[in-house]
């Protein structure tokens, strides 16, 4: 019984679901025609009047031509970028332009070649056609000849516009409105448009603005009103067709079959008039879904089912599929095309998964490669059938029954995915070398090609080493290929694959895990795949790849060095380690020498830098390694090794940096002594407290000596390092909380000394060294202070050292908010981190998400109250984001066993504030957001906020509310809540006149039906069904009402 | 006086009492630890993780029958004696207020170890080696805290996320993910569980000190260096002062 019911809904529903789709799709591709034009007959006398002066500017013009060319009697041709003039068949207004066009042509001297003169064409089928242009030849000399913003200029050499071709269609066009339009395919020299090349541009704005607009008419002011309704009726009346199935299931399939044939006939009468040919297509593709549904109905649907066995199911729906692509394929568009072969694929898709599906399904994307074999254009086509297979075979392989052989379960799979990945890379590798030029389409087109060949076989667990054979062949493969790109001209088909096969061949070593190979040797073997390819690359040009192999390399070598530290005691762990060190500054060398080469000017430095990092990571490696089992002399000799290759490179670029260093070097081994042995604070200590002092002021006495911007800079240094660390030393045992508070009261001090007049000279060198004080206070925050769970009463002692923090910086923000932008302004950005902090450590995880909720508000108001702090409304946006994540994924997964407030309930206060957060975001429009050093990216979203809110803080929000309601509640009753929020997005877009909040909620609309007709349909609960069914259909009725109650405002947004 | 000099008193000032403040806590633990820090970042991969988890589709009724075939397969069963019915004791006082659709289910394991662990579908293993080691409160800090893991969700996501890391790809990515996140995410997901346990022995009627007992017993045998730190657990010497934090509270 319910099957039937079941059945019988589908139908209904997916008639509501195709026939919009079919409408809306229709009505877009034809409106240019038909009925875009039909719905601009109301602005004919507008367009009309547009083209009566479009024509007597064009008179003009070709009158002064004429003179220019009389008086000058040259015989130079002119030619005139066409026209096209549409108007409507009849009427006063028609013919009084049909009258105009003919004045300008008897004004003008019949062209006989020899005397200067623009003839208008005759016309032929109510069409001035280009071939009928003569030839005039007036010579214009002098001032350019401007028509309609468009420059016809001649100074004494021929002026010539291709294909004179002025063309108007007079009395016999259709009634739909005038467009005036220019060709530019056939402009020649003369710029597009020299009559009509503007109009033509702000013509076709606006049919792209009307194609939305009509879109957007179709389905709020018709469908959701007729699909609302259908909704309520297919809801309340669940019970009551049963009747209607009582039709035996094979007369039903003929029934649809039939259906599909007069839709077919239909297609044909209609192609036989050409401006139905457009219609007729869609109707022919329409009639080949048809059977297809009728094929996969009659063996898989119910009420429709008359085959049984395999064989004649796959034979059935085999034959459809046929049909199907056939159609898509004559009709000789590309969406035809892709859109019959996901038709193809997800029929197939839908019997029983088998060998023979799957065989079916790879001709099926086969021959949709085939498609864009014959018309290498269709980028979109070969994209649509990659992905489509891809995840048709995903799905395939996890309906497969179990007890399928691995024969066919990976054996033919893989041998169909070959044959349509290769198939596709080798369509696309033809596509590129055709036009080898840039193209991110092309590029993206690859990528994704790729991806799903790799995301298919990637299912295949073979177990052994076929994985890593494989992966490590299509390394290979790819490495190849990409030589062949390099040869055939296409620089980023080379880039590309050359760092996929570099992927792929890292990716092979990963898969060794399998073979509990360990994961130092993992890592390490990664590492040196990712060197070797440094050392190959490095004799080519392409910085591109050697730049990402270099990354790799340095990337993986640390984890390398890390995990064998980590995995503690077989000693060829850390000879492990230090073969990936030693790699790295191959890799680092290789890197620095070959970009050396490349940039002689500026490539130094960064190639140091690389290789002090590399450096670097290699002394922490051999020093863990000397600690451990290897003795001092191995960190000794790769230290002297790496100083001899650093070294040996070229002279230290330190120009006189060298005295401070070692005036810190000296610091360094006074502090050295000054605490080893030292528990307690004993004379030995004061006493070299006393010393290191006195150091201080000797070091700056050296080193002012050089110049004096590094005295001063040395010798405050100095003393920053030695007050920190003396107060360090003489509090930390009293709490380890002390010296991170005194430090932060230090760097207030710096910045109030930075603020007296007599110290003006030295005022940025004091800020900085505030800052820097306050950055160690945040290292030693994050390094000491966060592990201590220290109370003093109800108060956290770490927050309370954190709002104090945060408050100095705010006092920071407030003295330095108009400096010129620099690393002193992320004070900002440091009250901020001292916040988040606070949020993450001291405040219960369910008040998480309403805490940053308010934090995000007050961060809107404050940028958008204080000059200086624009850029708070970016942060604004970041910690919405955190407020709006945390509601949506991890809310309702908090569980506090003395809970009072309950996560939910939070959460949607949370999601009030939110709310209230992008209402005052929105009064921040038009807020001049000021520039900050190294934080681009916040000023831009803050600038994105200022100029719109809503993509920034509401889409969000909405985006989070539908996670929310998935993961809280019943995927029963999901669809219904979706269009409830639906309808408040809808709504909110009305209140606001958001246009693009309004699409994207009538998108959702769509996304939601096809849930309620793909899901609800087959969902078991026949209450909820109807439940769902009523309620959404009552919200889509809503909806319709409130498009027409607000119509005003669309037009306002669109 | 400005409004400036006011301010910057204020602040002084309140550096001044904050050291004041800070004094009263006592001298603390100077050494440095990435632990906390590495716990933070782990919070946002756990979010990430979490997120992918819940897109397989394995809801908790699943991870209910999971837990029942883990009992069958593991052959685990209820032992007779003192320790099972401690276990059985502890398990019934903190799950009264649970979440999860399924019945928690208490096993002793006769290992030397000490050590418990939680299974998806409320399986709690606890070895003879903790259970001789440490005193009954403990005991209960302990189960509260695996309690936690399940009721967190820490289990059923570990189970989601060994079932979207099927296929060669996958395991790649699922391998470099236990490689590179896994010691964060599982130290975030440890704290969260130390938290829940501390509230679920504040709201039963066991002794609050067990969790200090629980982890002082944990830290005697703990690892040190860089390995402490990027371990699966927070040092145990930073759950020792968190467990003491929530007694005081």
């Amino acid at each position: 019984m319910e099957e039937i019911l079941i059945g019988i809904a589908s139908l209904v529903g997916l008639a509501l679901l195709v026939l919009p789709l079919f409408s809306l799709i229709f009505g877009l591709v034809t409106r240019s025609r038909i009925s875009g034009l039909a719905a601009r007959v109301g602005d004919t006398e507008s367009e009309i009047a547009l083209l009566r002066a479009e024509v007597m500017e064009l008179r003009t013009a070709l009158a002064s031509a004429r003179a220019q060319a009389i008086a000058v009697g040259a015989r130079t041709p002119v030619r005139v970028a066409p026209v096209v003039v549409e108007t409507p068949p009849s009427g006063a207004d028609a013919r009084a332009v049909e009258a105009e066009e003919r004045a300008v042509a008897r004004s003008l001297p019949a062209g006989d070649g020899t005397v200067g003169s623009v003839d208008v064409l005759g016309r032929s089928d109510g069409m001035l056609k280009p071939d009928q242009a003569l030839g005039g030849s007036p010579q214009a000399v002098g001032a350019p000849l401007q028509a309609d913003g468009a420059l016809l200029q001649a100074d004494g050499a021929p002026l010539q516009a291709a294909g004179a071709s002025l063309q108007a269609d007079g009395a016999s066009l259709p009634a739909d409105g005038a467009v005036l339009q220019a060709d530019g395919a056939s402009s020649g020299e003369v710029e597009p448009g020299l009559t009509g090349g503007g109009e033509g541009g702000r013509q076709e704005s606006a049919g792209g603005a009307t194609g939305w607009g009509w879109a957007e008419r179709q389905l709020a002011g018709n469908w959701t009103g007729i699909l609302g309704a259908g909704a309520v009726v297919v809801g309340t009346g669940f019970f009551g067709i049963f009747a209607a199935l009582m039709m035996p299931p094979f007369l039903r399939f003929l029934l649809v079959l039939a259906f599909a044939g007069v839709l077919g006939i239909a297609s044909v009468i209609l192609g036989r008039t050409p401006a139905w040919e457009a219609l007729a297509r869609w109707v022919r593709s329409a009639a080949a879904a048809v059977v297809l549904v009728a094929c996969v109905g009659g063996v898989l649907f119910t009420p429709m089912r008359w085959v049984t066995s395999d064989v004649g199911g796959v034979l059935l729906v085999s034959v459809g599929v046929a049909v199907n692509l056939a159609a898509g394929l004559l009709a000789g568009g590309e969406v035809f095309a892709a859109l019959h072969v996901v038709l193809g694929l997800l029929a197939v898709g839908m019997l029983p998964a088998s060998a023979s599906t799957i065989a079916v399904a790879a001709a099926v994307a086969a021959v949709g490669q085939l498609a864009v074999w014959r018309q290498p254009r269709w980028g979109a086509q070969l994209a649509v059938t990659a992905v489509a297979f891809a995840l048709w075979h995903v799905a395939w392989l996890l309906r497969l029954p179990v007890e399928t052989t691995d024969a066919v379960r990976h054996g033919l799979a893989i041998g169909a995915v070959l044959l349509v990945g290769i198939g596709g890379y080798v369509t696309s590798y033809r596509r590129v070398l055709a036009e080898p030029a840039w193209d991110e389409w092309g590029f993206l087109l690859h990528l994704i090609v790729q991806g799903c060949v790799a995301g298919s076989l990637a299912q295949h667990d073979l177990g052994g080493s076929m994985a890593t054979v494989g992966m490590a062949a299509a390394s290979v493969g790819l490495h190849r290929a990409s030589a062949m790109a390099r040869r055939g001209g296409a620089a980023w088909l080379f880039r590309t694959d050359r760092l996929v096969a570099l992927g792929l061949a890292v990716g092979a070593v990963a898969t060794l895990h399998r073979q509990d190979v360990h994961v130092v040797y993992l890592l390490l073997g990664a590492t040196l795949v990712a060197v070797g390819w440094v050392v190959n690359e490095a004799r080519r040009d392409d910085r591109w790849v050697l730049g990402a192999s270099v990354g790799l390399a340095h990337a993986l070598g640390p984890w390398a060095m890390a995990a064998a530290m980590i995995a503690g005691s077989p000693p060829h762990h850390h000879v492990a380690a230090l073969i990936g060190a030693a790699a790295l500054v191959l890799a680092g060398s290789a890197f620095a020498e070959r970009w050396q080469a490349a940039e002689r000017e500026d490539g130094g430095p960064r190639a140091w830098l690389g290789l002090g990092v590399v450096a670097g990571w290699w002394l922490l490696g051999a020093d863990q390694v000397a600690m451990e089992d290897l003795g001092t002399w191995a960190a000794v000799v790769p230290a002297v090794a790496v100083g001899v290759l650093v070294a040996g490179r070229r002279p230290w670029p330190t120009d006189g940096l060298e005295v401070g260093l070692a005036v810190v070097l000296v610091h360094l081994v006074a502090v050295g002594g000054w605490f080893v042995g030292t528990e307690v604070l004993s004379v030995r200590t004061h006493a070299l407290s006393v010393v290191l002092l006195g150091g201080t002021l000797g070091a700056a006495a050296v080193s002012g000596a050089a110049t004096r911007l590094w005295g001063r800079a040395v010798a405050g240094t100095s003393l920053a390092v030695v007050l920190g660390l003396l107060t360090w030393r003489y509090t930390v045992e009293v709490s380890s909380f002390v010296p991170g508070v005194l430090w932060v009261v230090l760097s207030l001090g710096w910045l109030e000394l930075s603020r007296l007049d007599r110290l003006a000279a030295a005022r940025d060198g004091m800020r900085l060294l505030g800052a820097a004080t306050f950055v160690a206070f945040l290292v030693r925050h994050g390094l000491v202070d966060l592990q201590q769970e220290l109370m003093v009463g109800p108060v956290s002692v770490r927050g309370a050292v954190e709002v104090y923090a945060a408050l100095v910086a705010g006092w920071w923000v407030a003295a330095t908010r108009h400096d010129p932008p620099g690393p002193v302004a992320w004070s900002v950005e440091a009250a901020l981190a001292l916040a988040a902090l606070f949020v993450a450590l001291e405040v219960p995880p369910a008040w998480i998400a309403p805490v940053l909720a308010v934090e995000a508000l007050v961060l809107v108001e404050v940028g958008r109250r204080i000059a200086g702090l624009e850029r708070l409304i970016g942060w604004a946006v970041v910690v919405n984001l955190a407020a709006l994540v945390r509601v949506a994924v991890l809310s309702s997964r908090l569980v506090d066993p003395g809970e009072g407030w309950s996560a939910w309930t939070l959460s949607l206060v949370a999601m009030a504030v939110a709310w209230g957060t992008f209402l005052r975001g929105r009064a921040a429009a038009g807020t001049e957001v000021g520039s900050a050093w190294m934080l681009g990216p916040v000023v831009a979203v803050a600038r994105g906020v200022t100029r719109s809110a809503g993509p920034w803080l509401l889409y969000p929000w909405f985006a989070a509310l539908a996670v929310y309601l998935a993961w809280v509640f019943s995927h029963g009753v999901l669809t219904l809540l979706w269009m409830g929020e639906c309808f408040g997005m809808f709504a909110a877009a009305v209140w606001l006149r958001d246009g693009l909040l309004r699409r994207v909620s009538m998108a959702a609309i769509f996304v939601v039906l096809g849930r309620l007709l793909i899901y609800d349909l087959q969902s078991s609960n026949i209450l909820v069904k109807a439940m769902v069914f009523v309620g959404s259909g009552g919200l889509l009725i809503a909806i319709n009402a409130l498009y027409h109650r607000f119509r005003d405002r669309f037009e306002e947004a669109t | 006086m400005s409004a400036r000099a006011v301010g910057l008193a204020a602040l002084v000032l309140g550096g001044a009492a904050l050291v004041a403040v800070a004094a009263r806590s006592g001298p603390g633990d100077d050494r440095p630890s990435l632990a906390p820090a590495w716990q933070l970042v782990g919070r946002a991969t756990q979010t990430a993780d979490r997120a992918m988890s819940q897109a397989s589709g394995i809801d908790e009724a699943d991870e209910g029958a999971f837990g029942d075939e883990l009992v069958r397969s593991g052959g685990w069963v209820r032992r007779d004696g003192p320790e099972q019915e401690l276990v059985d004791r502890v398990l019934a006082d903190l799950t009264t207020d649970r979440r999860k659709p399924f019945v928690y289910r208490g096993f002793v394991a006769d290992d030397p170890q000490i050590n418990a662990f939680a299974m998806p579908g409320g399986v709690i293993v606890v070895t003879t080696g903790l259970l001789r080691v440490m005193p009954d409160e403990a005991v209960a800090c302990v189960v509260a805290h695996e309690v936690g893991h399940v009721e967190l969700s820490h289990t059923l996501d570990g189970a989601r996320s060994q079932i979207r890391h099927r296929g060669p790809l996958a395991e790649i990515a699922g391998a470099l993910h236990a490689v590179l996140m896994r010691p964060v995410y599982s130290q975030a997901a440890e704290a969260e569980a130390d938290t829940y346990a501390f509230a679920a022995i504040a709201a039963s009627s066991w002794d609050k000190q067990g969790c200090v007992r629980a982890f002082e017993v944990l830290a005697e045998g703990e690892r040190s260096g860089l390995r402490r730190e990027l371990g699966s657990h927070p040092p145990a010497a930073l759950r020792v002062e968190r467990a003491r934090a929530a007694v005081e509270l």
